[in-house]
């Protein structure tokens, strides 16, 4: 007893020794001595799952790829805009269902021209962005071709190649479903078949809607219809080649695709678009393993660094890759990023001085306290929305009046103030972005009087409980109102469900009860529907545009998680993605939101921040949504000080 | 005594197929997908990953080219053929989509053993030192102390000596660094991570079987000198150093040998808590891992790997008491 009573005191005592060691020490948190040469040491949360970027999925693993390969596009290192990457220029016709895009090397590239390095100078000089990201580099000429790490040039055959791989059901690509906007994806990737008419020749197509008619092998089976046509025609399988894209030129590639799709170039920095090498990909097959061409000594880069070192769960070297088309912007030589997938950890390597940069989100939620003042700790608005599903097909939440009651008896606010890393109240799904419309309110007529049913106001949610059925919380058969609330086992989202909780119990008078499940049994309850009130989620945009979270809930999405569907919706949000004026597709898909909010299949809870440290000598990065900070653009200031800092303040 | 150890060789044959199989169906009938996410897959990229890894097919058959594979079996679907070699093949990681369960231990299992045996060899010289001592004085001040440090090591959990110990060398008096470690020597799968690097994590990991080994060294030696044969050494006129170490230790050690030889099995292949604080790139981190994710065949991979390294250690301590117990003999 004596000496547990002494444990509990070591432990007292250290804790207490922790937070004084944080809040001394400065303006910063830990060492801040520079290297004396251009390399970064940078926290990965997790050891990649594969650096393939067919195949990967995660966070992590983007920021590895991102510095070795690159797309046709790449963003903006704060707007997150389409920037030239492999492509310089690109074409559309008129009703967005084909592309064009013109790569390095092109002799006369056509159509719009991607904003480059010169832009973001102009954009420095014209006082839009606190950083000069061109560092005094001019970009390269147009006409110059792009090559490989191992010097070949990269052309639109690796695109045509890639692309077919990506969708190739072989490849077992996680994401091929982000390339389904593109003509035959889909229908190759599930492996399906076409009926062609002997007498013809041609694939033969549905009269009412004029499409050819496709279907998989186990639809034939269980389809009599379709086993007739079967038996009439030469059955003929999609295969990777019939993608619709094509190589016009070495140098200019285009794409079909099967619905007008305005935010197709808008994807193009995501890493499921990126050209990967023929040559190393099939120089490793023949080897006997083609999974290894992700390995140091077989791969070969199209980005900025290449990889001379993977040391699993213990560090991954990058180093600058001469071949690449803009070298000389890149300031650093070397990068080690290391997977630390403790968020504790993670802190004390920083503080030691072990690491000078970090992914976001990758340190303990109580440590922001304590680091709110530090000068190196950043927040910024995140791209992600945190919000409660709720289970429409289960009553009696299938009546909409009672969901509206429990966004109303929700108070955001205090769930944002109880985390404390400048969390945004939500009132949508949506994150704020630019020229996008956020709906605030929306004033619903029920019985005769008019609610704002996204805003918070537990009188107003009372009443509408009450015209659900359950007045003061107390259902028609006498028992109190039941609420679950679904999340994976995690102590902060434990936390915010406890807060809910508390909120609607004292506001609804209900019954809320919490259920937590392992992660990978609370996504098969989710799918499956198996939960009664509501369930945890959130979700990370894929790219910067509404449609990425408003196409969670259209008919046939496997996200969805609510059970909703809406074939207006459906339609509404088909007709704002084949607008071609941005800023009329801005307002539809608004208007879309708006309606998806009126059938209310979830609770918004809050929109995201990233929070990280970096250390003050790491410079060439801006916050953004994505947390996208481009290897590329990173130098390490060597002669920083203290001093030099105070300095450079006063002068601005 | 070499008939004994064949027929034990024997029956951990079995014994690993066993433990095998019962683990595979415990993983094959686990709620949830090894490739489920956040982001559900669409149906039919789940097909074709399902389709890729053989989970389409009926669990038996799962199982069978499992065992297959297991004792060296691979087929091959070109071919059409089985080909033989003399080790299991585990697979490919589900999560680790490039790589193979045999690459990730030998990559994972070296770092995980200098940094068990390291532990390993501090408990015992540490353990054995103070057990013996306190033995010696019962009662004494000397006594007290060590075996109350001694119920510390054993009611601190590693999760929060871990943490004491980095807070206190590494981020206040900047001795180590707090976490990772640096190699002092590399060859091939083998790598020794530089002493700096692997002081905190080993004493960590040392310090509960410190505690347990000085324990039970103690009582096991009280108990030794308590003996009638300890009585006629002394009668014999023996010194004291060579009644102890000669006569009482080799008695007093036999609780010591049966704990540390499944406690060595533990150590070396990998230790979850202490990788993760320290960022050690060992086997532990990678079976929390394979559970979380019902990564299959990596979980069934370092699950092998756990049941024979405790069988042979076992056999080991076997071994050990026949050599150190004169009464024992396996005949």
């Amino acid at each position: 007893m004596r000496f547990k009573r002494k444990a509990a005191l070591a432990v007292v005592l250290v804790s207490a020794m922790f937070v004084t060691a944080c809040s001394t020490g400065g303006q910063y948190f830990g060492k801040t001595t520079p290297p004396d040469h251009q390399r970064l040491v940078y926290q990965n949360a997790a050891e990649p799952e594969t650096i393939d970027p067919a195949k990967s999925t995660g966070v992590p693993e983007s920021h590895i790829q991102d510095a070795l390969f690159e797309g046709l596009t790449k963003y903006h290192p704060k707007t997150l805009d389409p920037m030239a990457a492999l492509a310089t220029h690109y074409e559309t016709n008129a009703d967005n269902t084909k592309f064009t895009f013109y790569l390095r090397g092109h002799a006369s590239p056509r159509g719009i021209k991607l904003p480059n390095t010169d832009t973001l100078r102009e954009e420095y000089e014209a006082g839009k962005l606190e950083e000069n990201f061109s560092r005094g580099r001019a970009a390269p000429p147009d006409n110059v071709a792009a090559r490989w790490s191992d010097g070949t040039t990269i052309t639109a055959q690796d695109f045509v190649y890639s692309w077919q791989r990506v969708v190739d059901p072989e490849t077992t690509a996680d994401y091929a479903s982000l390339l389904y906007y593109v003509k035959n994806a889909e229908e190759i990737n599930s492996g399906k078949v076409r009926f062609r008419d002997p007498a013809t020749g041609r694939f033969r197509t549905d009269p009412a809607t004029n499409q050819e008619i496709t279907a998989t092998e186990k639809e034939i089976k269980e389809d009599q219809k379709l086993a007739q046509l079967a038996a009439a025609s030469e059955i003929v399988k999609f295969k990777p080649e019939d993608l619709a894209v094509r190589a016009i030129d070495d140098f200019a590639f285009q794409v079909d695709m099967r619905a007008p799709t305005a935010f197709f170039v808008k994807m193009q920095s995501h890493h499921i678009f990126y050209p990967v090498p023929r040559q190393a990909i099939e120089a490793a097959r023949n080897a006997g393993l083609e999974s290894n061409w992700t390995r140091p000594g077989n791969i070969v880069a199209s980005g900025a660094f290449t990889m001379s070192e993977w040391r699993p769960y213990d560090k991954i070297v990058l180093v600058k890759n001469p071949y690449y088309y803009e070298a000389d912007l890149v300031a650093l030589d070397e990068i080690t990023v290391l997977p630390i997938n403790d968020n504790t950890t993670s802190a004390n390597i920083y503080k030691a001085g072990a690491a000078d940069a970090m992914s976001a989100n990758a340190i303990p939620q109580p440590f922001i306290q304590v680091l709110r003042d530090k000068a190196d700790f950043h927040i910024s608005p995140a791209f992600t929305s945190y919000f409660y599903l709720i289970n429409t097909k289960k009553p009696p939440f299938d009546n909409i009046i009672l969901r509206y009651a429990l966004n109303m008896a929700t108070d955001k606010k205090a769930i944002t103030d109880f985390l404390g890393a400048g969390q945004i109240p939500a009132t949508n799904l949506v994150p704020p972005m630019e020229g996008y419309d956020t709906p605030r309110s929306m004033n619903i007529e029920i019985g005769g009087k008019t609610y704002d049913v996204l805003s918070y106001n537990p009188e107003a949610a009372r009443e509408l409980l009450s015209r659900a059925g359950f007045p003061n919380g107390v259902g028609r058969d006498g028992r109190r109102l039941e609420v679950e609330i679904l999340f994976n086992t995690l102590e902060a989202h434990k936390l915010i469900a406890e807060v809910v909780q508390q909120q609607w119990r004292r506001e609804l008078n209900v019954n809320v009860s919490l259920v937590n499940q392992e992660w990978k049994v609370y996504l098969e309850t989710l799918d499956n529907l198996h939960y009664n009130g509501v369930a945890r989620r959130a979700w990370n945009g894929d790219y910067v545009d509404a449609n990425t979270f408003l196409d969670l809930f259209v008919t046939g999405s496997v996200n969805n998680g609510s059970g909703w569907t809406d074939p207006k919706y459906d339609a509404m949000l088909k007709e704002a993605n084949s607008t071609t004026d941005p800023a009329l597709r801005m307002k539809r898909l608004a208007e879309c939101e708006t309606y998806l909010l009126r059938g209310m299949p979830f609770v918004p809870l809050y929109i995201y921040t990233w929070f990280s440290l970096r250390k003050p000598y790491v410079r060439g990065t801006v916050p953004n949504i994505l947390d996208q900070h481009p290897f590329k653009y990173i130098w390490i200031d060597t002669s920083w000080t203290p001093e030099s800092e105070q300095k450079q303040i006063a002068a601005r | 005594m070499i008939r004994f150890v064949l027929r034990r060789l024997l029956i951990m044959v079995p014994l690993v197929l066993l433990v095998l199989t019962i683990t595979f169906f415990m993983v094959s009938l686990a709620p949830g997908s090894p490739f489920s996410k956040e982001r559900k897959l669409p149906p039919e990229i789940e097909a074709n990953l399902n389709a890729k890894y053989g989970f389409d097919q009926s669990r038996w058959k799962q199982y069978t080219s499992f065992m297959g594979r297991i004792l060296g079996f691979t087929y091959d679907t070109e071919s059409k053929s089985y080909s033989w070699r003399p080790y299991p093949d585990f697979g490919d990681s589900t999560k680790y989509r490039d790589r193979r369960v045999n690459d990730i231990i030998l990559e994972a299992l070296p770092v995980s053993i200098v940094l068990g045996l390291t532990a390993y060899l501090i408990a015992l010289a540490l353990g054995l030192t103070t057990g013996v001592l306190s033995s010696l004085k019962p009662n004494s001040l000397l006594d007290y102390t060590t075996m109350s440090s001694a119920m510390m090591g054993v009611s601190i959990p590693n999760f929060v000596l871990g943490p004491l110990l980095v807070i206190i060398f590494s981020l206040t008096l900047y001795w180590f660094p707090p976490a990772r470690m640096e190699w002092a020597f590399e060859w091939g799968y083998v790598r020794i991570p530089t002493l700096k690097t692997l002081v905190l994590p080993a004493l960590t990991l040392a310090a509960l079987y410190v505690a347990y080994i000085a324990r039970m060294t103690r009582s096991g030696m009280l108990e030794t000198l308590r003996q009638d044969y300890i009585r006629t050494a002394r009668a014999k006129g023996l010194s004291e150093r060579r009644v102890v170490l000669g006569h009482a230790l080799r008695g007093g050690l036999l609780p010591v040998v049966s704990f540390t030889g499944p406690a060595l099995a533990f150590l070396i292949s990998g230790t979850i808590v202490v990788e993760t604080i320290f960022s050690v790139p060992g086997l532990g981190r990678y079976f929390i891992d394979a559970a979380n994710n019902r990564d299959h065949f990596l979980l069934l991979g370092i699950t092998a790997f756990v049941a024979v390294s405790l069988m042979i250690f076992n056999l080991l301590v076997d071994i050990a008491y026949a050599w150190i117990d004169p009464r024992i003999r396996y005949e």
